[in-house]
């Protein structure tokens, strides 16, 4: 076969996982609506903490309001493009698993991750992507526009944010095979990735490189922002650096825990 | 068909049950749970890193005025900490498991129960809190004033502590009642979560209601989520302020016994409502 045909095929493999997601969740178009609704909602409890902060007399050391929105807004776009196509894996290992149908992903002739991330298209996760656009333009409308070079900046640096949230989707995934059920790995995620969605300024001084080291939290949304905003890009080659390292521990955990998946369920 | 629903509906029996049927239910839930206590252990480390994150919030954002609505850095911070302990001990997900029961139709083993489906599910809350208590709630203290180098006291300690019960129960009755949306609704979960997002937000977990602007307060306090965790909250901070005004301890807590009353008269209405909907078909 081709090298083509090959890529085509696997195109058409995760383009029939998106048009199943979209089918499954039309069946019932007002908890589909609701879902929507509140996947933006829940995202926009930070902003609201923020908002209601500035409102009250208190800001963000070096941060205006507006800039501190775009950082959540930027980090609600990253989410509404990773979560959409592969969120949805974590939920669906847990279940797989619990329930002894994880095997079957094993008897497909794909990669069980491909064929993981392809089940995993989630429709309601758009409306992250929808929350995020909503919040990077209000905090946009009264700035001038960037140039090319910062807006260059600013594409690279949020496709670094989606690596690091398919990592770290792959990695809590790897888990959760192992570890069966435990539909909270998804709060040791956020625990951690919260601290992104603040302007840096918040962290003690001596805290403050962790954000580009181990987990680089900082760039989830915090290095997009600053390069649309002109501000310093502290240590984004060792954002870069972790990232890869970070997405390559994930995958191999993966194919470690996978040897150590135990078919009981039902 | 008529008859057959309103059989359904006969077989209840109201009133409260034995105590001895409490405690079966609560230690076969701990039991239950105790199975699963890797999962609660994730507290240990998610608890103590949104107390992080509220810590360096407040005493980045009041470095220069010392404090806000009322309450000091210490106070916020103090604010944020009891928010995640009390947040552990009043959680609840009787609308999930409610919802679950009546998509499936395994409900109608409840209807055969000799007692009403809340008394068990309350049994059950009472269980696994029980177990939150020693395996999250202690553990994410006792880390909490290791970080803050002082033990973390409450104010009003006594009138806090009531004021945890009835935000206990209440947390209860309110889940409850959004769970009878599954007797109405073939898919109630998106439903279910957007008011788990409003009561996370109006209930004081996140951020203080006196952040929000005077004139939105009293319709908030007209919901009953502020009255769940909030209220025991700024007990324990000392600083009752409700819309604008300042309350004394003992008033606030009969306000609060007050819309736990309310809430059991609702929920009971709505009960029987949802109930005769129920047609024991699932899958």
């Amino acid at each position: 076969m081709s090298l083509w045909s090959k890529a085509r095929g696997h195109v058409a493999l995760h383009l029939e996982g998106v048009r199943l997601g979209i089918a499954v969740r039309l069946s019932d178009r007002l908890d589909f609506l609701a879902s929507l609704l509140v996947m933006m909602g829940i995202e926009f409890l930070p902003s609201l903490v923020t908002a209601l902060l500035y409102r009250g007399g208190l800001t963000f050391p070096g941060w205006t309001l507006h800039d501190a929105i775009l950082v959540q807004g930027v980090y609600l776009l990253a989410k509404g493009l990773a979560y959409p196509l592969f969120g949805g894996m974590v939920w669906n290992t847990a279940n797989m698993v619990r329930e002894g149908t994880f095997e079957l992903l094993l008897l497909l002739p794909r990669h069980p991750l491909q064929s993981c991330v392809v089940r995993a298209f989630d429709a309601e996760d758009l409306g992250k992507l929808a929350g995020g656009l909503a919040l990077a333009g209000w905090s946009m409308a009264g700035m001038d526009l960037p140039g090319i070079l910062p807006l260059v900046g600013f594409a690279s640096l949020m496709g670094l944010s989606v690596v690091v949230l398919l990592a770290s989707a792959i990695a809590m995934s790897s888990l959760l095979i192992v570890w069966v059920g435990n539909f909270r790995v998804y709060e040791i995620f956020e625990g951690l990735a919260t601290l992104g969605q603040f302007p840096p300024t918040i962290l003690p001084k001596r805290l403050r490189s962790l954000g580009v080291v181990g987990f680089p939290f900082a760039a989830l949304a915090v290095l997009p922002a600053s390069a649309l905003l002109g501000k310093p890009l502290d240590g984004v080659w060792w954002a870069v650096l972790s990232t890869g390292l970070l997405l390559a521990g994930a995958l191999s955990l993966w194919n470690v825990l996978l040897r150590r998946l135990v078919g009981a369920g039902g | 068909m008529d008859t057959a629903r309103r059989d359904l509906v006969r077989i209840e029996v109201i009133g409260l049950p034995r105590p001895g049927a409490f405690v079966a239910i609560a230690s076969v839930t701990w039991k239950e749970w105790a199975a699963f206590r890797s999962h609660m252990l994730v507290s240990l480390f998610s608890g103590p890193m949104r107390f992080l994150l509220m810590m360096w919030i407040w005493k980045a954002t009041t470095a220069r005025s010392g404090g806000a609505v009322g309450l000091t850095t210490e106070g916020l911070v103090a604010y944020s900490a009891l928010a995640i302990v009390v947040g552990f001990l009043v959680f609840d997900f009787a609308d999930w498991n409610l919802q679950m029961l009546v998509r499936t139709g395994a409900y109608v083993n409840h209807l055969l129960h000799p007692m009403h489906h809340a008394w068990f599910a309350f049994s059950q809350k009472l269980g696994h809190r029980a177990l939150a208590l020693l395996l999250e709630a202690v553990p994410v203290w006792i880390l909490v004033s290791l970080f803050l180098g002082r033990p973390l006291v409450p104010r009003n300690p006594g009138w806090f502590a009531v004021s945890v019960v009835l935000g206990f129960l209440l947390m209860f009755v309110v889940n409850y009642a959004s769970g009878l949306a599954g007797f109405w609704l073939v898919r109630a979960e998106g439903l279910r979560r957007c008011i788990l997002l409003l009561r996370d937000t109006l209930s004081g977990s996140v951020i203080p209601l006196s952040f929000f602007p005077l004139a939105v307060q009293p319709f908030l306090l007209c919901t009953p989520y502020p009255w769940i965790l909030y209220i025991p909250l700024s007990l324990a901070t000392g600083h009752v302020e409700l819309a604008g005004r300042i309350y004394e301890p003992h008033a606030i807590v009969a306000l609060q016994a007050g819309v736990l009353v309310g809430s059991l008269l609702v929920l009971a209405v709505l009960d029987r409502v949802s109930r005769a909907k129920f047609l024991a078909a699932g899958g």
